[in-house]
């Protein structure tokens, strides 16, 4: 007789490069000690055979359009779209109809529907529900966010990267507006009454990004900076503004100053106060998270709406 | 007890805020030769350090710095160093970060995929892990400093663990004793990677810390998996962020009797006053040698 918990999850993984290692990775160390089966797809001859010099027993193609179910109710349990961000809508449509749920990476391309989650991770991080809640009772009248990384865009000469895609705009975006929409404390943000008219791009270059725009009365403006020596890795950084308060949050900690005070400064909560522990841990508790609510189906914490709108947002600033 | 320097601080990195701002290269790397100085004398007895070009700029200067009063530093090399590793693939792809980081031609990378394909894979990965450990152990050591341990870097251990890998782990482990530097497995999985089976004794080196931050799956799991391979003393254990980032004062968090069951314990700041602060701290609590 089959025993249910032993037999083993699958897995579909499109695209071999370093998200889908880390993300296969992540789902496959919170399964622990479940067994699992991967299938990979990648058109790079060099990623299928890392995929299969790394996982053992692994089936690698070339297209996603190779692999076949041996019958309709085998589908995957999970399948993940970690390809750059190219033929997004082809994959999606296959992917949809070989496994269950579907994780596709970001910049989306396409609009996600039921069964379907971003790969917008910065929701996930685990300060951002009690930043929400604390600001759900605090008039928030403006905005001003920012992204600061070592990582520069402008020299690279092969590979997505040198493309449309390959700019702070498109890697941090839409990271830096789904972190403010899923702390800032209001439900609608970005949401049905957004106003994608009022956004104001000022793309300078690669590097470089700055825009500004309007949600539910809140103003926002957003600098991303890309090629900085003065951070070794990303970094990010919110402040929310009311009418007598600024309150800032970094990921890490979340500190309210009086604006009309000089010294008054108050560290209502950081991440070393909250239970932050996770099952399975490779790169950060957010992409642990991110990937446990993959398996849970519980998938994005923004809602479909906001995560489209996002994309749409980061588009016009393209 | 072994009490061994965190560089995390000297390069601007905190795990409770994020990547701070770097003030000059000039001011930090002198407050870090002060601080690796003054820990030496202090009862420290050595650096863990990543594998990074910024690394071996500090090293070059604290040996310039130090190398006349013969100071000898011990380092703990973490490797390889994930940050520089992901940059170069998203700038050059496999192909090209691979060479950044062996140095080597494309074609002695495609004949290396190839021989891994065909060719004894095994013997043919611990002979690339091997190349590549020696090749950082010329870019480290010098007259004064000396690479006692090997340490795999979190990202890379807990990765291999997730891809359901240890054999990768323990041909780490093998290839470190082949030459004769001890392996260390930092992971933030720790009840994965203390348990290995392994021929050659080795450190498993991971977050503790008395309020369970960043403690995974959750303090009471770590602290029962430790009790339970204490049988095994064939394994070392090292301690990292036991201050919880600089949420648990140095008294309360060496006054924790679990840390008793840790042969070693890493301390980070840029600050060469709290150096002695911690290690009074330590001299009054019950941690022995």
């Amino acid at each position: 007789m089959k025993n249910e918990f032993n037999s083993p999850i699958r897995i579909l993984l499109v695209g071999f490069g370093r998200m889908g290692i880390s993300h296969l990775s992540i789902i496959s160390g919170l399964l622990l000690p479940r067994p699992i089966e991967v299938v990979v797809v990648d058109n790079n001859l060099a990623s299928r055979i890392l995929a299969k010099e790394l996982l053992s027993q692994v089936k690698v193609f070339k297209d996603i359009d190779d692999v076949k179910l041996c019958s309709p109710n085998e589908l995957f349990d999970f399948c993940l779209i970690t390809t750059p961000p190219i033929q997004r809508q082809r994959l999606l449509t296959h992917a949809s109809r070989l496994a269950k749920a579907v994780f596709i990476e970001k910049p989306l391309m396409v609009k996600i529907e039921k069964n379907q989650m971003s790969g917008y991770v910065l929701q996930h991080a685990p300060l951002n529900s009690k930043v929400y809640d604390f600001l759900k009772d605090v008039d928030v009248t403006s905005i001003r966010a920012s992204l600061i990384t070592n990582l520069s865009f402008i020299n690279i000469e092969k590979g997505w990267r040198s493309g449309k895609f390959g700019s702070v705009l498109y890697e941090f975006g839409g990271h830096l507006l789904t972190l403010i929409a899923a702390s800032c404390g209001n439900d609608d943000f970005l949401s049905k009454d957004t106003d994608l008219e009022s956004v104001n791009p000022i793309f300078l270059d690669s590097d470089l990004v700055k825009f500004e725009f309007k949600s539910q009365g809140i103003e926002v403006f957003v600098e991303l900076k890309a090629g900085s020596s003065d951070v070794r890795k990303a970094s990010y950084f919110v402040e929310f503004f009311s009418d007598d308060k600024l309150y800032t949050y970094d990921l890490y900690s979340f500190v309210s100053y009086e604006t009309n005070t000089s010294n008054s400064k108050s560290i209502p909560m950081n991440i070393a106060a909250i239970d932050t522990k996770t099952p399975f841990y490779v790169r950060g508790f957010e992409f642990s998270g991110q990937m446990e609510a993959f398996i849970n189906n519980t998938f994005d914490i923004l809602s479909n709406e906001q995560i489209n709108n996002i994309e749409q947002l980061v588009n016009r600033v393209a | 007890m072994k009490y061994i320097l965190g560089d995390n601080p000297f390069f601007g990195v905190n795990h409770r805020t994020g990547s701070k701002n770097l003030i000059d290269q000039d001011t930090r790397f002198n407050m870090a030769i002060d601080v690796i100085e003054h820990g030496i004398s202090n009862g420290f007895s050595g650096l863990m350090i990543s594998a990074h070009e910024e690394g071996q700029l500090l090293l070059k200067k604290y040996q310039e710095k130090l190398g006349p009063k013969n100071i000898d530093l011990s380092l703990q090399l973490v490797v390889p160093y994930p940050h520089t590793v992901n940059d170069l693939v998203a700038k050059y792809g496999y192909v090209g970060a691979v060479q950044n980081i062996m140095g080597s031609t494309k074609l002695t990378i495609v004949l290396d995929l190839v021989r891994l394909l065909f060719v004894g894979r095994k013997k043919q990965r611990k002979t690339i892990i091997k190349n590549y450990l020696l090749s950082e152990q010329k870019n480290f050591e010098s007259k004064n400093i000396k690479i006692e341990s090997f340490c795999l870097h979190n990202v890379f251990c807990d990765l291999f663990i997730g891809l359901r890998r240890p054999d990768l782990i323990i041909e780490f482990i093998d290839v470190c004793d082949e030459i004769g530097i001890n392996p260390v497995l930092i992971s933030q999985n720790p009840t994965f990677v203390m348990n290995l089976e392994t021929n050659t004794p080795y450190v498993t080196c991971f977050t503790y810390n008395r309020l369970g931050y960043m403690v995974n799956p959750s303090l009471d799991d770590v602290k029962e998996a430790i009790i339970a391979g204490d049988r095994n003393k064939h394994n070392k254990l090292w301690a990292m962020q036991v201050l919880a980032s600089g949420n648990i004062s140095p008294n309360l968090a060496l006054e924790d009797p679990f840390l008793n069951y840790f042969d070693g314990m890493l301390y980070a700041t840029t600050k060469k006053n709290r150096i002695f602060d911690f290690t009074n701290k330590i001299k009054k609590h019950t941690i022995t040698e």
